[in-house]
């Protein structure tokens, strides 16, 4: 199978680890990164906000994973 | 975001026809219809990210199938839809919610169906709270309808040390989870329905250039949380409290509230108040804003100055 090559930089969602200027370490390549035996990594593009009580003690007080 | 992903789902068809086994015409009418104002729902998002994935990550043999789910997908009948998590459009999904709603954090989140009886409950209270906002705070709710494409009921692990209440992720862009067991009032809703509306606000907002630049390693006390959070985290907790204090704002002005309503709005206010100043602080003493994360917090700086 012929390889698909992808510029980052056109890919929504995807660009801003292709324009940081310094890629953090552990996104010095992308092959690196998304090849993690974790998958998809935690980073500003790639994000989740959950809100979450702890426990019922605290009330209404949300917090941002 | 939309618009950025038809033009990205037509690149990777230029990219990668005569390279994968697919009939890559087959995406022109989803393409069109994105271009034209039809809105798909946050699995479009997902589906596409996972494409682009399984290519970077040298399995391009798995994005054929999921080429193929991507065209099987359905422009929205009306802007927004509220379904539980085991409906027939999002059951065949869950997998992949739970993959990606955890996809950040050590600590795991269950999310599982909530009871037929909670589902009709819970529906028409968001129903409830978003008449409410669109009424107070009509321009909010505008913002909601372009924001969210898919209000996707759960409930959490009532054993849990971290209980559930609602999240989004960046790559289900327009899907909101809300825990059915939380948000008993109208109020509660609404406000609920302008935090999470706000984090999907970000993550568009950050689709060209990052918020922050601070590294994810580098964590920093949050006046929000017990534990050390990274700055991205801190801004985003910050801008959101401008938000859910906006909202507010407009509930209480409103005239539409009952007194116990309203000292629940004011309650909720107050605390808006305090997280964004507090959180506001961290991020202006330690935070590396990008130019787009300095504009986007200075509106809401503007915003809480303005009512101090």
């Amino acid at each position: 199978m012929t390889p698909v090559q992808l510029d980052l930089k056109k890919l929504l969602g995807f660009k801003i680890i292709a324009n940081e200027a310094n890629p953090k370490p552990q996104q010095a390549t992308l092959g690196a990164k998304l090849g993690s035996k974790e998958g998809i990594k935690n980073n500003v593009s790639l994000q989740t906000r959950i809100s979450a009580k702890i426990g019922d003690k605290i009330g209404r007080k949300l917090i941002w994973v | 975001m939309r618009l950025s992903l038809a033009d990205s789902l037509e690149y990777i068809a230029k990219q990668a026809a005569g390279k994968l086994i697919f009939e890559f015409s087959a995406l022109e009418p989803l393409i069109s219809g994105i271009r034209s104002g039809e809105r798909y729902p946050c699995t479009t998002f997902a589906i596409y990210a996972e494409i682009v994935l399984s290519i970077c990550n040298g399995n391009q043999d798995l994005a054929v199938p999921l080429l193929q789910e991507m065209v099987q997908e359905q422009p929205l009948e009306q802007p927004w839809r509220v379904l539980s998590i085991d409906h027939p459009v999002h059951e065949k999904n869950m997998a992949r919610y739970l993959r990606f709603m955890n996809n950040e954090s050590d600590t795991k989140f269950y999310m599982g169906p909530p009871s037929a009886d909670l589902v009709a409950r819970f529906g028409q209270r968001v129903m409830a709270g978003y008449r409410l906002l669109a009424s107070a705070a009509p321009e909010l709710a505008a913002e909601f309808d372009e924001l969210v494409s898919d209000v996707i009921m759960v409930v959490g692990d009532d054993k849990a040390k971290y209980q559930f209440d609602g999240g989004s992720s960046y790559l289900l862009w327009g899907g909101l989870f809300l825990n059915a067991t939380s948000y008993d009032t109208e109020v509660a809703m609404a406000e609920v329905m302008a935090h999470e509306s706000a984090h999907i606000l970000l993550y568009a907002c950050a689709a060209d250039e990052a918020l922050v630049e601070n590294p994810d390693e580098e964590l920093f006390a949050s006046p929000l949380r017990r534990d050390l959070r990274p700055m991205d985290g801190i801004y985003h907790a910050t801008f959101v409290s401008a938000r859910m204090h906006w909202a507010m704002a407009q509930l209480i002005r409103s005239g539409l509230l009952d007194d116990a309503a309203l000292a629940a709005a004011e309650v909720a206010q107050l605390e808006d108040v305090k997280n964004f100043w507090a959180g506001h602080e961290v991020v202006n003493r330690q935070g590396q804003l990008t130019r787009t994360g300095s504009q986007v917090m200075q509106a809401a700086l503007s915003y809480m100055e303005s009512v101090r």
